[in-house]
């Protein structure tokens, strides 16, 4: 039987005047807009990706300080601030459900935007939040509590830009890819909590990872904290190899990769999700 | 401008197929009033049209070329951002569905076209529910699409904007847009509709043209007697302008107590809801449409 779809979109009569990519830097800015006024209409983000970790390191960050490897207040807030940069992970799926909890999702479905388009529209704003608050957190450990960049600043700066961005882009992925696996918003959200408490434990966020049980040692491994907390270990209190900086975010860059087209390979406009 | 042929449609780990050979035809100009029961399968139908709802689909749809699209689906949901302004709404809808240099010009003429100039400026989460029902529908054919498919639309409506919203179908109609709308009431239908057809048991029964198929059935008048209890008893009479005895002899074939004291009687012509009744075949979807 013949079937024309029309999730295919139909031509727009009109004549063109702008080239196909235009049309989906227009799906990705449409949605990004959408999302960042969200995101600072909503203010309440900024508390969890800001406020919560700078309360805890100043609570913690001194008795975890003891504990670590350089003694470094700084080092711990920045922990706290690799920590709490994966509520990436829970932000990009309120960006995602919020389709469901607006019941806007047909109304997307039947527009039929580019699907990587649309994941990297609903993505970017929070990336954004994310790659902001790791530069606050990184700012204040240098200037206020004194971390060292022992290769010089703008080296320095330049190794943890290599570092933090390809971080925060593992957090956006990990949600993408937790979004089409889980149908229900409620145990998406309990699920992130889980996510940000356990991979910043393992992954030696708080607790430099040689601290750690050999077991969690052999786990964190597996996490992007690890790498992530490795390289800016060598770049703050180390002798900031390049070698150590670049393997480091080139994994990164990899497991972002790898967990975005698999979450894009799986996300299906079809499938229907329950927002809370 | 759609055609829809032996469509089946079966959701995800569910037995029995909701849709089994549905069939429908939209042409230019054409307003088509999908009459259903609750859970006959009518938001179904235009999910599966749109190819918006996970399930196994088989059939025929087709779409005609000159089709400025996407098509405009107004879910039978509220669909809006509740942290954006009615014109923000507009916009982001707007520019996934067309190019970008027409979206400021269209969402212009959708605050125009659906009255929504006081609102522009405010929230989602600000408006009434029949406002929000008005700012959805704008929303979902921002674009100007030659294809709507309205799922019950004039739910939460008040009646001046349900007037906005008839006046809005009838321009539609004129300007030649081809109009799907879904409905529980068959009063909504007359009010929107230029045909109709009835979905029930997965299947599609057109009755083609309202005015044809009304007057059609019109030679029938209409009988009502109200009970002592305040029940009304409705009867079908031949002849509206017929004699007295002919009216008694409809109430008593409808099984009314010729004892009993009649209250009132009101003779006027069938509603589509009437003519829908008499229908023995559609008698199954129509019991519900209430």
């Amino acid at each position: 039987m013949i079937f024309r779809s029309p999730l295919v979109p139909l031509r727009d009569s009109s004549p063109s005047t702008q080239p196909a990519g235009h049309e989906l830097i227009t799906v990705v800015g449409t949605f990004a807009l959408t999302e960042w006024r969200a995101l600072v209409r909503g203010r309440f983000p900024f508390v969890w990706f800001l406020v919560l970790p700078a309360v805890a390191s100043a609570i913690l960050g001194p008795a975890l300080a003891e504990v670590g490897r350089g003694g470094a207040t700084g080092r711990v807030t920045i922990g706290f601030g690799i920590m709490f940069c994966y509520m990436t992970v829970n932000y990009v799926g309120r960006a995602l459900y919020r389709e469901f909890d607006a019941h806007t999702w047909r109304r997307t479905a039947t527009a039929a935007p580019a699907r990587c388009g649309y994941l990297a529209g609903k993505c970017l704003a929070v990336l954004g939040v994310g790659i902001m608050q790791l530069t606050v957190f990184v700012v204040f450990a240098v200037t206020v509590l004194g971390l060292p960049l022992h290769v010089g600043l703008l080296t320095g700066l330049a190794q943890l830009a290599l570092i933090l961005v390809p971080f925060a882009l593992t957090g956006v992925a990990v949600g993408a890819l937790m979004f089409t696996l889980i149908r229900r918003a409620e145990v998406f959200f309990s699920l992130t909590y889980l996510v940000l408490l356990l991979l910043a434990a393992i992954g030696g966020a708080l607790v430099p990872s040689p601290q750690l049980p050999r077991w969690a040692q052999v786990l964190g491994w597996f996490t992007p904290h690890y790498w992530a907390m490795r390289a800016i270990d060598q770049t703050t209190l180390g002798d900031g190899r390049w070698s150590v900086v670049l393997e480091s975010s080139a994994l990164l860059v990899l497991f972002a990769v790898v967990v975005g087209v698999i979450a894009l390979a799986r996300f299906d406009f079809r499938k229907e999700r329950y927002s809370v | 401008m759609l055609e829809v042929k032996d469509l089946d449609f079966r959701y995800p780990g569910v037995g029995a197929p909701v849709l089994l050979g549905a069939c429908l035809h939209l042409e230019a100009g054409v307003v088509v009033g999908l009459l259903g029961a609750n859970g006959s399968g009518k938001s179904t139908l235009l999910g599966a049209i749109t190819n918006t709802i996970e399930g196994e689909r088989r059939g025929l749809i087709e779409v005609a070329d000159g089709a400025v699209g996407p098509i405009g689906y107004a879910t039978q949901d509220v669909a809006l951002y509740r942290h954006l302004s009615v014109a923000e709404n507009l916009t982001h809808a707007a520019r996934l569905a067309t190019r970008r240099w027409r979206v400021a010009d269209l969402v212009e003429r959708a605050i125009d076209d659906f009255m929504l100039g006081p609102l522009a400026g405010r929230t989602a989460r600000e408006l009434s529910g029949g406002q929000q029902r008005i700012v959805h529908l704008a929303c979902s054919l921002v674009h100007a699409p030659s294809i709507r498919l309205l799922d019950e639309p004039t739910t939460a409506l008040d009646f001046e904007t349900r007037q906005v919203l008839i006046e809005l179908v009838a321009r539609w109609r004129s300007a030649g847009i081809a109009t799907l709308v879904t409905a529980h009431y068959p009063e909504d239908v007359e009010e929107l509709c230029s045909a109709i057809t009835v979905l029930a048991e997965g299947k599609t029964y057109p009755l083609g043209s309202l005015r044809e198929y009304l007057n059609r059935q019109r030679r029938l008048g209409y009988v009502q007697r109200l009970n002592p209890d305040g029940a009304v008893i409705s009867t079908d009479l031949r002849n509206p302008l017929g004699s007295l005895a002919e009216i008694v002899q409809a109430c008593a074939s409808a099984g009314v107590d010729p004892h009993q004291p009649v209250h009132a009687i009101e003779i006027r012509p069938p509603a589509l809801r009437d003519l829908l009744r008499r229908d023995p075949s559609l008698r199954a979807a129509v019991e519900e449409l209430k």
